[in-house]
């Protein structure tokens, strides 16, 4: 495996990287994506490398400015030792990101975007040269094109909004000309005392708001006193006024104060 | 580009304002206005007050539905059968949906207020709701 490794960072333009051999304690504190958590969790891996028969095991360390990216990012075996590949990544982080892929490939192990990103952040740039897995890229491409449509979308809805802006600013202008060159209308009168009557039936202290307003607005319809009485029993029993008068009538016609007394008792 | 105020739009919601203005106000609603204000609360109900009325007058008796669809369909009809701009533009209807929650915080409040009304199915009767409409003036009170 370190044969391999070394070819292929020869084969890279990588000449100048000398391994030397790390514990996995070491490479926790050298690679901040490696956690021990992962250890057990990441039994493909481990058969991999067993079948590999890639023991003592072979990490890359590209440096990428401050911060330190792992390939690949996982350690399975927490007694193993490492040989570790410090690779400086400075001006060179799409090739290093070609590096990553490819001893991800020589490792069998899947190719994941992030990790490719972490090395080299333009998505753009690595899909154009291969790197990023196509299927990445499709994503993008299509997660692209979907924003652009958005917005293409969302500027359309733009250029009406203001359409309609100018449309409404146009019509308060031709409203605010016509009531100037109108002369000017009587103050309306209060809802619900347009008549004395009305004023009258407003002016009881006594009563509710909302009775008044009722009164004075079944009163203002009323033909007479039992046609008053009939709509206020329709209002208050949701029935129709014409069912109401049946009823009023049987009322004045059949009511004997005599037998009300049961009433009261 | 001239942008109207909020100080415009009250007064023109205490006057009667020509048609089309109702149904931009719908279309609108949430947008600055040019003084940096939004769209007066009491202008948007008269607006949905004002395509209602017009929707429900003319038919006969009975009990009219003031469902989300039914005064979607108000709405896109007023802009429409007024020629407004935009009334039969795609905007118009996917705006007017975002709008719905809005629009349909007021009729809610107003079949509230009706009586026999059949608040599950937001039903209330046609000829309550052309007098409670005609008489309505949300902005009476902030008029300018």
């Amino acid at each position: 495996m370190l044969e391999e490794a070394k070819r292929l960072l020869e084969a890279m333009g990588f000449r100048d990287v000398v391994p030397y051999a790390a514990t996995p304690q070491r490479l926790m504190q050298i690679c901040q994506r490696i956690d021990a958590a992962r250890w057990s969790r990441a039994r493909d891996v481990a058969n991999v490398i067993a079948e590999f028969g890639a023991a003592p095991y072979v990490v890359f360390v590209m440096s990428v400015g401050q911060k330190k990216v792992c390939v690949p990012d996982t350690i399975v075996d927490g007694q193993g030792l490492y040989y570790v590949h410090e690779v400086d990544c400075r001006g060179r982080t799409v090739q290093c990101a070609d590096l990553a892929r490819a001893i991800l490939d020589l490792l069998s192990l899947p190719v994941p975007a992030e990790l490719l990103l972490a090395i080299h952040p333009d998505a753009n740039e690595l899909c154009a040269y291969g790197i990023l897995p196509p299927k990445t890229c499709r994503r993008r491409e299509e997660r692209k094109e979907e924003e652009k449509e958005r917005l293409e979308t969302r500027k359309g809805d733009d250029a009406v909004e203001e359409e309609l802006m100018r449309q409404l600013e146009k019509e308060l202008q031709v409203e605010e000309k016509q009531q100037k060159t109108q002369p000017p209308a009587p103050p309306p009168a209060p809802a619900a005392a347009e008549t004395p009557a009305d004023e009258a039936i407003m002016n009881i202290r006594t009563w509710p708001r909302r009775d008044k307003e009722l009164l004075a607005y079944l009163a203002a319809k009323a033909r007479g006193f039992d046609d008053l009485l009939a709509a206020y029993l329709a209002e208050e029993f949701g029935c129709t006024v014409e069912q109401m008068h049946i009823l009023v009538r049987r009322i004045l016609k059949e009511v004997d104060c005599r037998n009300l007394y049961r009433l009261e008792q | 580009m001239m942008l109207p105020t909020r100080e415009a739009l009250l007064r023109a919601a205490s006057a009667g304002a020509s048609p089309c203005i109702w149904f931009y106000v719908t279309l609108l609603l949430g947008r600055r206005l040019r003084d940096g204000a939004a769209i007066p609360k009491c202008v948007a109900e008269t607006a949905v007050a004002r395509i209602l009325l017009w929707y429900v007058r003319d038919g006969r008796g009975g009990m009219v539905s003031l469902k989300a669809s039914a005064v979607r369909r108000a709405v896109l009809s007023y802009g429409r059968e007024h020629r407004c701009r935009f009334a039969d533009h795609e905007y118009a209807a996917a705006t007017l949906s975002k709008h719905m929650r809005i629009l349909m915080a007021f009729v809610r409040g107003w079949v509230r207020a009706a009586p026999r009304a059949v608040t599950r199915h937001l039903a209330v009767d046609r000829q309550w709701l052309v007098e409670f409409l005609t008489a309505h003036r949300p902005c009476a009170s902030e008029a300018p």
